[in-house]
């Protein structure tokens, strides 16, 4: 049935094609919407403001705008204000690290003792790992390979060492994120994954707050199905 | 013609809480698409969306065929629906074959358009809508009424009251947070415990073979990454070249929308769960679904519906879809390009009255984010509608010949002046909410033989 389905489509879809199309040259057209992409859909900075701090000040705006909770620290710190973090936020509760290898680098320590830690490479093993994740976890803390200054957002690959599922289902998900890897626009960010050399990931999010929702009434309601709590710590 | 739509638009316009809830609704949506948009170029990158969708269109079969090439080789499967009934079909095979019972869906239009959930019940497997506005309006047994916000028609206290009586909570006292809240409670479960996810494409990459999907919620999340088997439903015209086209479309389609420069979730698909993954779907399978489609692209002037990102915007200032809200159009897709696909999907025969729905004020067209020219697309098919009417050509026909000639043209004025004032039967159709026209004492040209005259 597929089969025929396929051809009638194709066939229908070449034998109408009007003249005009074979006339134009589209290549043209879409060349110049590549070039402009990135200046068209930002929204302006004062030009008085020094160039470099302009798009890493929007970045954040952006960010705590759409609700997420941000901690600017450096490489060399982030370790003990993650740990100040969890043990003021994530006392008695459950915590899931990703073992995505940059963040392990961060992270050489395990984590304070009051934090029940998961352990990622056991739950893969675990035959209620689902149920565990569902239920279990009040914060999960994952690797940002970049993220985007002119739209506020993270870009998060999915891979061996972080499932794509960490930072969706618990209630609360930390984000970390390198100044240095953060790009101008959507456009440079999707060349950065999907041009790179490498495997394309199966799954790439690209996130820009905690879940949220408008349905009922037009009023913004956090949490709808994934994180209520987006905290992000950028590493300058 | 059917009386239906009349006798749903009549009812609509009635119910003063339809009026308020779609006015406040309408309002809320146009201003925060103007507030994104303010500082933005608008015109050129409209031009730049309209460009790339003309290219699509121009280029669709080749697209599609790329796209297919490129999904295989990510492990994908790929599957042609002609109609509903094949696409139906091919979702209810895949179900079968791994004996689903429980499907989530995120929010899709095009399986709205087939009419997914209904069949699935049919063969017993549970389908749950898990966007919190189509949630809301399955509860209710009802289809939603804005193809972005499903259940813009009911206010909070209609959706506590709802909540309390099918889900049997206590919400008496609850805030919209605690209704959510219930809302993702009962949701959670399911995702947990589903075999299948179906979503909808917003954008399918030809040259990647990448699937984009944008929400807020976080649902098309779970119903793409946590059920074994992931099943995307898309219209055959969602297709892009490459990644390039992506941010002007993504940029129109949710600043239109919702007025975000971005949603909370922009969702990249690839491929299905890779060697040393821990989740992820273990089958995708990809549903390019024509329905209508194909014929839309044999029409030179109508192809242009083909274009369309389904953002919402021309039904958010359609003055007529702000009235009656879009349950009155009684089709898939309402508002003025729900006037435009509906007929062409269906019949002119059959939904050819939704074309009346229209003063042909021309907002749908002013803010398309991909300049669609919707006036002109409905003005086409009503003269397309009129071919197909044989009275009302041959009324058309006389009309044109007499007005055309000075001396049958000042007959039929004389006629007309002196049967007005006759005391005949009015039509009620157009009395009833109209006064009758009254001839005036003398005509245009008599007045302009008086005026010369006198001098």
């Amino acid at each position: 049935m597929s089969n025929s389905a396929r051809t009638s489509i194709l066939k229908r879809l070449k034998t109408n094609r009007p003249s005009r199309a074979v006339q134009k040259k589209p290549e043209h057209t879409i060349e110049t919407s590549r070039l402009s992409l990135s200046t068209e859909w930002v929204a302006k900075e004062p030009s008085d403001t020094p160039e470099s701090k302009a798009p890493l000040d929007r970045f954040k705006k952006l960010l705590t705008n759409n609700h997420a909770e941000l901690f600017v620290t450096n490489e060399s710190r982030f370790e003990n204000t993650l740990m100040v973090w969890l043990e003021e936020h994530c006392q008695n509760s459950s915590c899931i690290v990703s073992e995505h290898p940059v963040l392990k680098a961060l992270l050489p320590s395990s984590l304070p003792r009051q934090i029940q830690n998961i352990n990622l490479a056991e739950l893969k093993e675990s035959d209620n790992a689902k149920k565990t994740l569902f239920h279990d976890i009040a914060t999960s803390i994952c690797f940002a390979e970049s993220g985007i200054t002119e739209l506020g957002a993270l870009v998060l690959k999915a891979s061996p060492t972080q499932p794509r599922t960490l930072s969706l289902v618990a209630p609360t998900n930390v984000l970390v994120v390198k100044a240095k890897d953060l790009v101008a626009d959507l456009g440079t960010a999707l060349k950065l994954v999907f041009q790179a050399e490498g495997s394309t990931p199966s799954n790439c999010i690209i996130v820009s707050g905690p879940s949220k929702t408008a349905d009922i009434q037009q009023t913004l309601a956090y949490g709808a199905h994934g994180p209520k709590r987006l905290v992000v710590f950028l590493l300058t | 013609m059917t009386n239906e739509f009349r006798i749903r638009t009549v009812d609509a316009l009635s119910d003063a809480t339809i009026r308020k809830n779609f006015r406040g609704a309408m309002d809320f949506l146009r201003d925060k698409r103007s507030s994104v948009f303010q500082d933005t170029d608008l015109a050129s990158l409209r031009e730049q969306g309209a460009a790339i969708r003309k290219h699509v269109i121009d280029n669709m079969a080749e697209l599609l065929k790329e796209l297919e090439k490129n999904c295989l080789r990510n492990g994908m499967h790929v599957h042609w629906a002609e109609d509903a009934e094949q696409a139906r079909a091919i979702i209810a095979n895949i179900a079968r074959a791994s004996d689903v019972k429980r499907v989530v869906k995120g929010k899709s239009m095009a399986s709205e358009e087939i009419e997914l959930n209904a069949h699935l019940e049919s063969l017993d497997i549970e389908c749950l809508e898990t966007d919190m506005g189509e949630f809301i309006v399955q509860l209710d047994h009802e289809p939603p009424s804005h193809i972005i916000m499903p259940a813009i028609h009911k206010s909070k206290d209609q959706i506590a009251e709802l909540f309390e009586r099918e889900l049997g909570e206590d919400t008496k006292q609850a805030s919209v947070d605690d209704l959510i809240g219930i809302g993702r409670k009962a949701l959670r479960e399911k995702f947990e415990h589903a075999d299948m996810g179906v979503s909808g494409v917003n954008f399918a990459i030809a040259d990647s073979g990448a699937l984009c999907l944008v929400e807020n919620e976080g649902n098309g999340r779970m119903c793409t990454s946590v059920p074994k088997v992931h099943v995307a439903l898309m219209g055959i015209e969602k297709v892009l070249p490459s990644f390039h086209e992506l941010p002007t479309l993504m940029s129109l389609l949710t600043g239109s929308a919702t007025g975000q420069i971005i949603t909370t979730y922009l969702n990249i698909i690839s491929s299905p769960q890779q060697t040393g993954e821990f989740d992820g779907p273990e089958e995708v399978h990809l549903v390019l679904l024509d329905n209508g489609r194909s014929a839309m692209h044999s029409d030179e002037i109508m192809q242009e519906t083909l274009a369309c990102i389904r953002c919402g915007a021309c039904m958010n200032h359609c003055p007529v879809y702000t009235r009656i809200g879009g349950h009155a159009y009684g089709s898939t897709y309402p508002g003025p390009i729900g006037q435009v696909v509906t007929p062409q999907i269906e019949s002119i025969e059959s939904k050819g009255d939704l074309l009346d729905a229209c003063s042909l004020n021309g907002a749908c067209g002013e803010v398309c984010p991909v300049n669609i020219e919707l006036p002109k697309l409905i003005r086409t098919l009503r003269s397309k509608q009129i071919e197909q009417k044989g009275l009302q050509r041959i009324v058309w026909k006389l009309w044109r010949a007499t007005y055309l000639n000075p001396a049958t043209h000042f007959l039929l004025s004389s006629l007309l002046k002196t049967l007005g004032r006759l005391p005949l039967p009015r039509p009620k159709a157009w009395t009833a909410t109209r006064a009758f026209p009254k001839p005036a004492k003398s005509s245009f040209s008599d007045r302009m033989k008086e005026r010369q005259n006198e001098q």
